[in-house]
């Protein structure tokens, strides 16, 4: 293998090669070519690392100095200074915003400092078409134990490192495997990865799926051995293109090492994996609408009992784990369970991957230890709320999810105490809100969203999400009743009570827990017809503010009612009885002089 | 018969192993080749390449490679600093592809500093 | 055998058994719509909730698909129990105000007002699934399915236009808790009447059929249809129905009463 003195880690997850990362390694292989530095310094890419908002990235080794938001035209400048004469570019390097002096290594940045990896351990580090480099980070070496191990063995150990499904649900999946490896069969078992990821704005399965997809399928071989399966399914969204191929490649890999296929490692065990394309349905991401969906039938949930572990695919015992679940399990079995269980907290072991998004400083994707505080994710990784504005919630959970208030900022992230707090878990959203959002406006968002998704089996879901979208609206359009809120509670109650499915049991939570934390702004919106946060347009009273008024008339063109009256170096002024309160004169005023009451 | 065994394995992580190593930072020992305009001039890039040959030959696990800037003693390019794991940096001066292989399996391999071509111990004292 | 307690009362129920059959053993009403002994449970419509209490917990679940399990308590009119199945009858309401089933059942509810809008008045299916799963299952000719998701959901009827499947035996009719699949006598009549070669339906009495509906190419000794009507209903809708008032909703009752098994 050949020696060189560094690499160049080119990030390509989807979104900084959406942001041209393969012009930017282009350029890169074009320069070190053009100083004479080919034998020196090698290009790679990698995976996405997490910190897309500031990409395209590219990391130096071994240095570890953090380039972003790269463009071609930096490059030659990049080698000549940084990879000819050892002096890195400080003006490509990150600082945090508000900020001047940058940070130029990778780890001293706030955002990556806290972060514990485990699933996305490989992530930037490794080129996830080369398994080989995956093997050279301990890859494959978890298989090789377990297949020393007995299959109970390995069930104990998974259960006594106390993992948790990443799914949703947070079942404990040691028992899960355990309840599939007992359940009788008259013709094979099956292992099943959930990569549907069908919450909007979610990537973390993706991620992991382009970072580092060996890590998935040495996860599934090791349970499919434990549990007595010969052949899994991995369910991949098909809008996620380049996680898909990756997947593809390292499974042609993997079977070409023998690492799938017959007599794994000469264990005698055999076992294949085969890929499902998911339709794109959210709700195909609920299991047993998974599985139909895997058979080829119509993606629709199913009661449950029978659980999957007895009745999957093929009506045959079927062991579903999610992608970062399955992503876990090989350093668990290479490091112990007693690694593993020191970290997170009493009920929660291990860490999580988060999308952090919304109204925050670094979105992106972070692995953290369970039991860290939500204002450790908000402020210390993701640099707090842009412009200098209030934390107001976090959604978390995704769209299902709850929203969770300012008081409750020092909650320890784990299981218990997200769905204490009315939210979840969820496969672990994160949409950060400031003092601009309206709780009644973000419940109604949400709800239309899951509304949508709804298969439509059900009464209480089909049903009663729409009238609660229903409601929602009325309110927010300022015609909402006491009566309606009080209908509008009982509803959310009765549709998380009774629906059939994970999408209809929690579709109401954004609206129950906006109802507990934020009630007094539905109150405001029923009682005093005024939307607290100026963002319902129905309730609001646009006026001109004469002494910040400059007269350039431009609201006076834009109001497509002709509300709004005034001449040449004369302040305007709107006719209410003519404004429909669409907001356009607000949003084009160069001078902030429309003000809402 | 399995394709691959245990230690078709073994071997492939050692092949790799040296590249994941420098990504993550981790080594023992660190090599700084003064790269300059001056030192570019004076042969660096000689200095860089026998470096690179010998980790390669030696098969030296966890030895960094980096360039750093003009050190400000443009008359005794090319140059070279070496700094082990826990101890102070050790700076070489004068240096000709010949020296910089007795330096690699002295001391970054061995642990033995050359006093011959060492200008002084830790970097910044003699200036 | 599981002894569980329902209401108070005491009962043994066989392994896999569900709740709703268990009280049936009582003689306790729990009331469902989209439910049938012949066809798999569905759980759709989230009628037939029941409160159970286990190990301290107490949980809604669905009578009709949920297994009994050994000292299960469960109550079928508890205060919870009730408020699930006013609100999803309310909502129902909403849907289809028209169906006489669904008034019936909210009048028993003491439903008197429907605080949600309604859409479509004229609505009359509830979206039980009978008529797509007997189809499926019982008769074999998956002649009817649903199409759209979520509130658009509808089902694709088998008598607007000349179905290739249907083999016009009218059992999603019979089992329709609501009369929205109708099958008049004309359109039946349509179906007999395609071009092919006509003969009489021996066994399941489907009156005169075109080669083309057979589901069987006419070898009637061997008609698979006619067994599976057998095996699952114990009979053939037509020889029910012939004899019932649809219209009335004690009639459906008694109507089930008479072709359920137990
Ligand atoms: C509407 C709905 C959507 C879901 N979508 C996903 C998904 O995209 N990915 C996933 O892993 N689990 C999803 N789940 C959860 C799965 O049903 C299942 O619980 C999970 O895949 C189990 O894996 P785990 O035990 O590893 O968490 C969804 C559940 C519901 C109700
Ligand atoms: S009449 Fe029979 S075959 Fe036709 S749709 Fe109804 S159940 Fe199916
Ligand atoms: S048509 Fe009748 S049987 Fe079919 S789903 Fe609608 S209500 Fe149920
Ligand atoms: S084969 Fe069956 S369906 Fe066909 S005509 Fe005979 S009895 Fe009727
Ligand atoms: S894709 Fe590059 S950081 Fe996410
Ligand atoms: S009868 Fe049980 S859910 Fe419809």
């Amino acid at each position: 293998m050949k020696t060189y003195r560094s690499y160049c880690m080119v990030c390509a997850g989807t979104a900084c090669v959406s942001n041209r990362s393969f012009h930017i390694k282009e350029a890169l292989e074009r320069e070190i070519e053009k100083q004479g530095l080919q034998d020196e310094i090698a290009v790679v890419t990698t995976g996405c690392n997490g910190f897309c908002a500031v990409g395209p990235l590219v990391v130096v080794h071994p240095e570890g100095i953090f380039y972003q938001q790269l463009r071609e035209e930096d490059i030659p400048y990049v080698v000549e200074e940084h990879f000819l004469k050892g002096r890195p570019v400080k003006r490509l390097m990150y600082s945090p915003p508000g900020e001047q002096t940058p940070i130029p290594k990778m780890n001293d940045i706030g955002f990556f400092k806290q972060q514990r990896l485990i699933a996305l351990r490989n992530r930037g580090l490794i080129d996830p078409e080369r398994i080989d480099e995956y093997i050279a980070r301990d890859g494959y070496f978890g298989l090789a134990k377990a297949l020393k191990m007995k299959p109970r063995e390995i069930i104990q150990e998974i259960k006594d490192s106390g993992l948790r499904g990443r799914g949703g649900a947070g079942f404990l999946t040691g028992l899960k495997w355990e309840l599939t490896r007992k359940a009788k069969s008259n013709g094979g078992k099956f292992v099943l990865c959930n990569a549907d990821e069908g919450d909007p704005g979610a990537f973390m399965d993706r991620s992991i799926v382009e970072a580092d997809p060996h890590s998935v399928i040495e996860g599934l071989i090791i349970g499919a051995y434990a549990i007595g399966a010969n052949q899994g399914y991995i369910y991949i969204r098909n809008e996620y293109p380049l996680a898909l191929k990756r997947l593809i490649i390292a499974l042609e890999q993997a079977r070409n090492y023998g690492l799938l296929g017959k007599d794994i490692l000469g264990s005698g065990f055999d076992f294949d994996i085969k890929i499902v394309r998911g339709a794109g349905a959210f709700v195909c991401g609920e299991e047993t609408a998974l599985m139909a969906s895997v058979e080829g039938r119509l993606g629709e949930p199913r009661p449950r009992p029978p659980f999957p572990t007895e009745h999957g695919i093929w009506s045959k015992p079927t062991n579903n784990n999610n992608v970062e679940t399955w992503a876990n399990v090989p350093s668990i079995i290479r490091r112990g369970a007693q690694w593993y269980s020191q970290i997170g907290t009493e009920t929660s072991k291990g860490t999580k991957v988060f999308s952090l998004v919304g109204k925050i400083n670094n979105t992106g994707l972070v692995e953290v230890p369970m039991g860290i505080t939500l204002r450790e994710i908000i402020y210390d990784i993701g640099g707090g709320i842009p412009h200098e504005k209030a934390f107001k919630a976090v959604q978390t959970g995704g769209p299902s999810g709850g929203c969770i208030p300012a008081e409750l900022l020092d909650l320890p992230v784990d299981y218990e105490s997200l769905s204490e707090a009315g939210s979840m878990m969820g496969s672990g959203g994160m949409v950060v809100l400031d003092e601009d959002t309206c709780m009644v406006d973000i419940a109604r968002y949400f709800l239309s969203f899951t509304q949508d998704e709804s298969c439509g089996k059900c009464t209480p879901c089909r049903e009663g999400t729409k009238m609660m979208l229903h409601l929602l609206k009325k309110i927010t359009e300022g015609k909402g009743t006491e009566e309606d809120l009080e209908t509008l509670e009982q509803l959310a109650h009765e549709v998380k009570e009774t629906s059939l499915c994970g999408l209809g049991k929690t579709a109401p939570n954004p609206v129950l827990t906006t109802l507990r934390y934020f009630r007094d702004e539905y109150e405001a919106h029923i009682k005093e017809k005024r939307c607290p946060a100026h963002v319902c347009r129905q309730l609001n009273t646009y006026r001109i503010d004469p002494d910040a008024c400059t007269a350039c008339g431009l609201c006076r063109k834009e109001c497509p009612e002709d509300a709004i009256s005034g001449g040449k170096k004369q302040p305007h002024l709107i006719d209410q009885q003519k404004c429909v309160k669409c907001g356009i004169c607000f949003d084009v005023c160069k001078f902030e002089a429309v003000c809402i009451d | 018969m399995p394709k691959l065994t245990l230690d078709d394995l073994r071997k492939i992580q050692e092949k790799s192993r040296r590249m994941t190593m420098l990504r993550e930072g981790a080594g023992k020992a660190k090599i700084t080749v003064h790269m300059g305009t001056c030192g570019i001039a004076a042969g660096a890039r000689d200095i860089m390449v026998a470096f690179l040959d010998e980790i390669e030959k030696k098969d030296a696990k966890d030895v960094i490679i980096t360039t750093s800037g003009c050190a400000g003693l443009c008359s005794r390019e090319p140059m070279a600093t070496v700094e082990l794991a826990g101890q102070a940096p050790v700076k070489y001066v004068d240096l000709t592809p010949e020296k910089a292989r007795t330096i690699f399996t002295d001391h970054v391999l061995k642990g033995k500093i050359v006093m011959e071509y060492a200008l002084a111990l830790g970097s910044e004292r003699t200036f | 055998m599981i002894s569980l307690k329902i209401d108070g009362k005491l009962v043994k129920a066989e392994r896999g058994a569900t709740i709703l059959q268990a009280a049936q053993k009582l003689g306790l009403e729990i009331p469902t719509l989209c439910h049938h002994p012949a066809l798999e449970p569905y759980a759709a419509c989230r009628i037939c909730m029941v409160e159970v209490i286990k190990e301290r917990k107490s949980e809604l679940v669905t009578a009709c698909n949920t297994a009994v399990q050994q000292g299960m308590t469960v109550w079928t009119k508890s205060n919870r129990a009730l408020a699930a199945r006013k609100m999803n009858l309310e909502l129902l309401m909403a849907r289809a105000p028209k169906v006489k089933i669904i008034r019936a059942m909210a009048a028993e509810y003491g439903i008197k007002k429907i605080r949600f809008p309604v859409e479509n008045p004229e609505e009359d299916c509830i979206l039980c699934g009978l008529c797509v799963r007997v189809c499926e299952s019982v008769v074999g000719a998956s002649a009817i399915c649903f199409a759209n998701r979520g509130s658009d959901r509808t089902w694709s009827k088998p008598f607007d236009k000349a179905s290739d499947t249907c083999i016009a035996c009218g059992v999603c009719t019979y089992l329709c808790p609501t009369g929205a699949i109708q099958m008049e006598a004309e359109t039946a009549q349509q179906f007999r009447e395609r071009p092919g070669e006509h003969r009489e339906c021996r066994y399941s009495l489907m009156g005169i059929l075109p080669y083309a509906l057979c589901a069987n190419s006419f070898r009637c000794a061997q008609c698979e249809v006619d067994q599976r009507f057998r095996d699952h209903m114990d009979t053939h809708p037509i020889f029910v129905a012939r004899n019932c008032d649809l219209e009335s909703v004690s009639a459906y009752h008694e109507f089930l009463k008479r072709v359920r098994k137990e």
